[in-house]
């Protein structure tokens, strides 16, 4: 202590010199915006720099452990990969699905639409069904040579076929323009066990969706007391507000359905 | 007091006058200002205290940072200056018959050796006064420029100086 007081005291003018120009750097930092800009992303760069080199030492340190979770993860997505494996061969095969990315969309009008980047040029066409990562998103309406719009569900006019997946039981949902997490079911009939939390799926009936596909859960039910039906309110998987990738699904047959289907009914007429 | 104090307060005060009242106002093509308040340092006799002298430099820079807006740059770089001044002068030896007490002026020195001096001075001041204004070493093309030319713009203010005003005090 004594010869680090003596020291400075020989060196007086350059321990004052250097106090003096730390005290005024620290002034040109705390008082110039400028400078403290370039300072602070300076000392930033440095920090994140040391950071990185000590986060990868450390990463080696839990490798075990993140071992251990990765397979559990594995395992996980295998029993899925089983499960969609058996799913998929009850789908028919029929089926196509085309990716394609939302360039608009609306959720807060009456008849909401959605456009999506594919067009005439991507064999789009008018009623092919369309469903996002979580479930159904709604019907393609019209097409142009680039893009496509679609009548989502939150749209008063569509209505999509769909059936109570416990009891196989078939219904239409609607959409009454309120909510847009929110759809509702009027045609079940209140004679059908349901709870709070049933899914709704689709029917397969059309040629526009595969079975199956799940389109929301039944948040909330009551018995309307006109007739025999329930109100259910259904909580959709899909959020269509944050929405981005969407499938459309191609039938390869709808038109050899279609025409079966016309054919019989005005025969049966 | 003293003959050599009373000088030393007479030009302390009237350079930092000049400087904060005319050549902070004198901006030539936008961004080049006549720091001529170096001068102070410049004409400090040569065996002047060094501690005195590093404070006096701290004081006027940080006077000239408050009235131009500039936390801490000048006095950064007046300080600098107060510090290497003694090795300058000892790289460029003045003439032989000279007292160690005398202020160092162009007319006991002569042109050619207070140019030299002084040029050197100004020129380390400048480069460090833009160095810390522009923080940013890959602008060192346009700090190098623009210091050069301040410090010749310093320069050409600071002669006539000399000879106007303390050839008037005896």
């Amino acid at each position: 202590m004594k010869s680090l007081l003596e020291f400075l005291i020989k060196n007086q003018v350059l321990a004052i010199f250097i106090v003096l120009q730390s005290f005024n750097l620290f002034l040109v930092i705390k008082f110039n915006e400028h400078q403290k800009q370039i300072f602070f992303n300076f000392s930033n760069t440095v920090s994140g720099n040391i950071h990185s080199i000590i986060s990868n030492f450390t990463s080696y340190l839990n490798l075990k452990e993140k071992n251990k979770k990765l397979s559990k993860e594995n395992v996980y997505l295998k029993n899925k990969l089983e499960k969609l494996k058996k799913t998929k061969s009850n789908i028919s095969h029929s089926f196509k699905f085309i990716n394609a990315e939302v360039v608009y969309l609306s959720t807060s009008y009456q008849n909401n639409f959605i456009i999506i980047n594919k067009g005439k040029t991507d064999n789009i066409k008018p009623n092919m069904g369309v469903v996002g990562p979580k479930g159904i998103i709604g019907v393609t309406y019209k097409v142009s040579k680039h893009y496509t719009s679609i009548l989502s569900i939150l749209n008063t006019k569509t209505g999509i076929s769909a059936k109570h997946k416990k009891s196989n039981y078939p219904c239409l949902v609607k959409w009454n323009g309120e909510n847009y997490r929110i759809a509702q079911i009027y045609d079940l009939p209140t004679h059908i066990q349901i709870e709070k939390g049933d899914s709704i799926v689709t029917s397969g009936f059309s040629a526009i969706f595969p079975k199956d596909i799940l389109i929301g859960t039944i948040s909330e039910f009551s018995k309307n007391e006109n007739n025999n039906f329930y109100n259910i309110q259904i909580k959709l998987a899909e959020d269509l507000k944050t929405v981005s990738n969407i499938k459309l699904i191609l039938n390869l047959y709808k038109n050899e359905f279609d025409s079966l289907k016309q054919v019989s009914t005005n025969s049966y007429e | 007091m003293s003959n050599f104090s009373r000088k030393i307060l007479f030009n302390f005060i009237v350079i930092l006058l000049l400087q904060i009242f005319v050549f902070n106002n004198i901006v030539i093509e936008g961004k080049y200002i006549p720091f001529v308040y170096i001068l102070f340092i410049i004409t400090l006799p040569h065996d002047i205290n060094k501690l005195f002298l590093i404070i006096f430099a701290f004081i006027i820079g940080t006077t000239q940072d408050i009235f131009s807006a500039t936390i801490g740059i000048h006095s950064f770089s007046t300080v600098l200056v107060a510090y290497v001044r003694s090795a300058i002068l000892s790289a460029y030896t003045p003439p032989s018959w000279y007292n160690q007490d005398q202020f160092l002026e162009i007319k006991t020195f002569g042109f050619g050796w207070f140019f030299k001096y002084s040029f050197t001075i100004i020129l380390i001041h400048s480069f460090s006064l833009y160095l810390i204004d522009y923080f940013n070493l890959s602008l060192i093309i346009d700090i190098l420029q623009h210091s050069f030319f301040s410090s010749i713009i310093t320069t050409l203010f600071i002669f006539p100086l000399q000879y106007g005003l303390f050839e008037k005090f005896k």
